[in-house]
């Protein structure tokens, strides 16, 4: 059975990726001053931030709709016998409700839904566990019910300088976004298996104590009964100068670990960026190897 | 006095009497205790926090509708404990609950009472102490008690307290021999000085030595002499203004320097000014830039009689709390709820005691729900407390005292309240600010407090000042107006100027640190703050530095290295 993978523009995968693993990717919409874009094809993170920038609105981002997600699955079906679909958390999106619908329009295809309950490169890594697992012909079942545990494992950590991008998108609950703004405070928020919002789990003043919390988070996901080969560890940012010095902690950091890893990093892309604004920078931890034989 | 007139036993009317006798005497030697404080920083001013938490404790002994003894020591205690300010307050607030408690049901005092009252005073004083330290008020009290036991066949009232008044004056003179910084400092202890000046002042008021007047507050005295006058003009006027934007503290802050007796109040439309200056002109041209100008007044003060200066500044008072109370956003009040907060409807509510308009808009950015206007030198009362407990609506209060002087009140309101509150003690304000961030509304009071008190050990607080007085100190011979830098609460520099006091900090208690921030108040400016920045950027070019304005009198600097 020819298993083909979809996910969506907010797996922040890059390019390379993307083409070695044959991973299709759906965009999500994101308009800016009155104009739509398709997420990560018709603009990139570059020019999306320098148009925030210089507009007064704030970006608005919605879900690709049945229909799109109908045509694709169209297109893949007659490549693939069956289509296994990742997506952005259904508490941070309407994607796989649009994915959900394209299917009751269409009961005729072959597509496993999976909820990444992650999101940006949380999702991505899913994603390409997915596509390791397929190269080592894993039977689909298997692969599903392995991404499901991996998927309990992820843990997405980031901060932003304001948090006026997640309060004005919605994704962040109010009483917790509660923070000054007189002080420079940053927030660190979290993502994992069981959140249902973008959920600010620390306030931080400064950088350097931002930095040792992010580090703090690596050293306690790192579990000493488990392989030492297992990590996967991602760095997302949404324009780079944010996140510049923390890299160098964070690599410096990740060397002086006992532990062999995979190790990735991107920009957020447009979709993303507009939730976050600029300013984000974060982490994923994910325990990739813990489900492959290599 | 003839030989048989002597006083065998104290009625109610006689109790009243002596407490207002040692309400004079404490008014009389208040400045005096004040200056026996060993710390010349600006804080902890015991013969004030004395003086108006005894003020107190008499108001409500007036209100006492009885001649009963135990109702009068009762309504004195009660009094008390509600106006005790600083800790010097909180023990005197105990000692009298010791006069109340050994007159129970008591009409009138008898010597044997009287005894009693002593030994239950220094009793109840020791037990309201922690960690009890010899060779301070406590000890004075506890030695004038143990002296009193031994006077039960002394018939005349007068010739007992005298002997009581001797011990008690020995028992203080020991105390720099009990407290090495009172030796270092040349003093002897202000808060046992206070004590044995109540004590002199009941006696007095026992014989009727003194006039004693029933007036209830102590008026500061005015000099009738010629008053040498800095300033010169009474400048005062009206501006309707123009740019609603206007802010009254920056209006305060560019005219301050003109003169002093400043008061700036008012609303978005009118801004009402009063100064004393010597340039009249100047304020308004200063004026006339925020909008229209009426009601001017100018009065040459030199050609005034001190009666008339009185007067005037007498009603000049009554009409800045008048408008006071009428402007919307007032950062002097007593207390400041925090409407943003409310919204919440969190289970846990935040009081803490600030100074400083920018100290206190931070605090409530940072989630406090009520802020205490105080600090150093300004120690809210037991009642400021409880009427802030009050004012919360949750039954789960989290307190921040914030100076070490105003821990005791907050932990005696909250031993007063049904409510559930926790104090934290913070001593700084960078304390309060680290102990905010890690709050979580959800969680268990105790918990709540072990984790903010893991992060107030975190933090460096640094404390920029001027010396009150002369005194020796940790080995430092401190002059008035010097400058004193402090590290959590020691003092670790002294100097001419704030730059030199901070660099002498900075090379000899230098730490790697991620985060330095710079609050500067009222004397410093935001350039001045730039300076100190580079003092830090000097020693370690990668430092993290921030600069707020935070406004708080009396402490050019607070600096936090966490």
């Amino acid at each position: 059975m020819k298993i083909g993978i979809l996910t969506d523009s907010t797996c922040d995968l890059p390019e390379n990726i993307l083409k070695k693993y044959e991973i299709n990717v759906i965009p999500l919409n994101v308009s800016l001053d009155k104009k739509q874009y398709k997420d990560q094809v018709d603009i990139s993170s570059i020019d999306f931030f320098d148009k925030i920038k210089k507009s007064n609105e704030l970006p608005t981002t919605s879900q690709p709709s049945a229909g799109e997600f109908g045509e694709i699955y169209s297109k893949l079906d007659e490549k693939y016998d069956h289509i296994l679909s990742i997506h952005l958390s259904k508490h941070l999106s309407g994607t796989i409700q649009s994915a959900k619908l394209a299917l009751q329009n269409n009961p005729k295809l072959n597509v496993t839904i999976v909820d990444s309950k992650s999101a940006s490169m949380g999702l991505g890594f899913l994603v390409i566990l997915a596509a390791k697992l397929l190269k080592s012909n894993y039977k689909l079942e298997e692969i599903v019910n392995k991404l499901k545990k991996a998927r309990e494992e992820t843990q997405v950590f980031l901060t932003v300088d304001n948090l006026s991008f997640l309060q004005k998108g919605g994704r962040i609950n109010k009483a917790e976004s509660f923070i000054g703004n007189l002080i420079n405070l940053k927030p660190i928020l979290k993502l994992d298996y069981n959140s249902t919002s973008v959920e600010p789990i620390d306030k931080v003043r400064g950088n350097k104590k931002t930095h040792k919390k992010f580090l703090n988070y690596i050293d306690n996901y790192i579990d000493k009964n488990e392989p030492k080969d297992i990590y996967w560890f991602g760095l997302l940012y949404g324009e780079f100068e944010y996140a510049k010095e923390f890299k160098e902690n964070f690599e410096d950091h990740l060397n002086s670990k006992n532990i062999n890893y995979k190790y990735f990093k991107n920009n957020v892309g447009p979709v993303i960026g507009s939730h976050t604004g600029p300013s984000v920078y974060g982490i994923i931890l994910f325990k990739g190897g813990k489900y492959l034989d290599e | 006095m003839a030989q048989n007139d002597i006083i065998k036993s104290i009625d109610g009317k006689l109790f009243k009497k002596m407490c207002y006798g040692a309400l004079n005497r404490l008014k009389d030697q208040q400045s005096y205790i004040d200056s026996l404080n060993v710390f010349p920083v600006p804080d902890g001013d015991t013969g004030t926090n004395m003086l108006l938490t005894f003020q107190e404790a008499v108001e409500n002994l007036d209100q006492v509708r009885s001649d009963r003894i135990d109702k009068l020591t009762q309504g004195l205690s009660k009094g008390a404990l509600m106006g005790a300010r600083g800790n010097s307050g909180v023990i005197l607030s105990q000692l009298l609950r010791g006069f109340s408690e050994a007159n129970k049901t008591k009409k009138v005092m008898s010597n044997e009472d009287l005894i009693k009252s002593l030994s239950m005073a220094a009793k109840i004083a020791y037990q309201g102490v922690l960690k009890p330290v010899e060779g301070t008020i406590l000890t004075v009290s506890r030695k004038a008690a143990k002296r009193a036991e031994d006077l039960k066949d002394i018939e005349d009232t007068d010739k007992l307290l005298k002997k009581v008044i001797e011990s008690a004056h020995k028992a203080l003179n020991k105390t720099p021999d009990q407290l090495p910084q009172l030796k270092e400092a040349g003093v002897v202890d202000a808060g046992g000085q206070g004590y044995l000046t109540i004590l002199e002042g009941m006696r007095e008021g026992l014989t009727g030595k003194i006039e004693v007047t029933e007036e209830k507050v102590v008026k500061k005295e005015v000099s009738e002499d010629e008053v040498d006058l800095k300033y010169g003009y009474c400048t005062q006027t009206l501006i309707n203004v123009k740019d609603k934007s206007v802010e009254i503290d920056d209006i305060k802050n560019d005219i301050e320097q003109f003169g002093d007796s400043l008061m700036v109040v008012g609303d978005e439309e009118i801004i009402k000014i009063h100064i004393h200056t010597n340039h009249p002109g100047i304020i308004l041209e200063y004026a006339l830039k925020t909008g229209s100008l009426k009601d001017i007044k100018i009065d040459n003060m030199k050609l005034q009689n001190a009666e008339m200066r009185e007067k005037h500044e007498m009603k000049q008072k009554e009409e800045y709390e008048e408008m006071k109370e009428q402007s919307t956003e007032d950062y002097d009040e007593k207390l400041i709820i925090n409407s943003k907060v409310k919204d919440l409807n969190r289970q846990t509510a935040i009081i803490a005691v600030a100074k400083g308009k920018g100290i206190k808009n931070i605090l409530m950015e940072l989630g406090v729900d009520l802020i205490i206007d105080g600090g150093q030198s300004m120690n809210p009362s037991i009642n400021d407390f409880v009427e802030a407990i009050e004012k919360i609506e949750q039954d789960r209060i989290i307190v921040l005292p914030n100076n070490k002087n105003i821990i005791s009140a907050a932990q005696q309101a909250s031993s007063l309240s049904d409510k559930n509150i926790i104090i934290v003690e913070t001593k700084a304000i960078p304390q309060a600010i680290a102990a905010l961030l890690v709050f979580n509304d959800q969680d268990d009071l105790d918990n709540i407090k072990e984790n903010m008190e893991a992060e107030i050990k975190k933090v460096k607080t640094i404390e920029i000042t001027y010396a009150v007085k002369n005194s020796k100190v940790n080995g430092y011979d401190i002059k008035e107006n010097d400058v004193l830098g402090l590290v959590n609460g020691t003092i670790k520099a002294v100097g001419n100027s704030e730059l030199d006091v901070i660099e002498e900090i900075i090379e000899s208690d230098w730490e790697d640190e991620d985060l330095i921030t710079i609050y500067y108040g009222d004397g410093a400016s935001e350039d001045d703050a730039e300076k100190i920045k580079n003092k830090f950027t000097d020693k370690s070019s990668d430092a993290e530095i921030e600069i707020y304005k935070g406004g708080q009198p009396l402490y050019p600097y607070i600096i936090s290295l966490e």
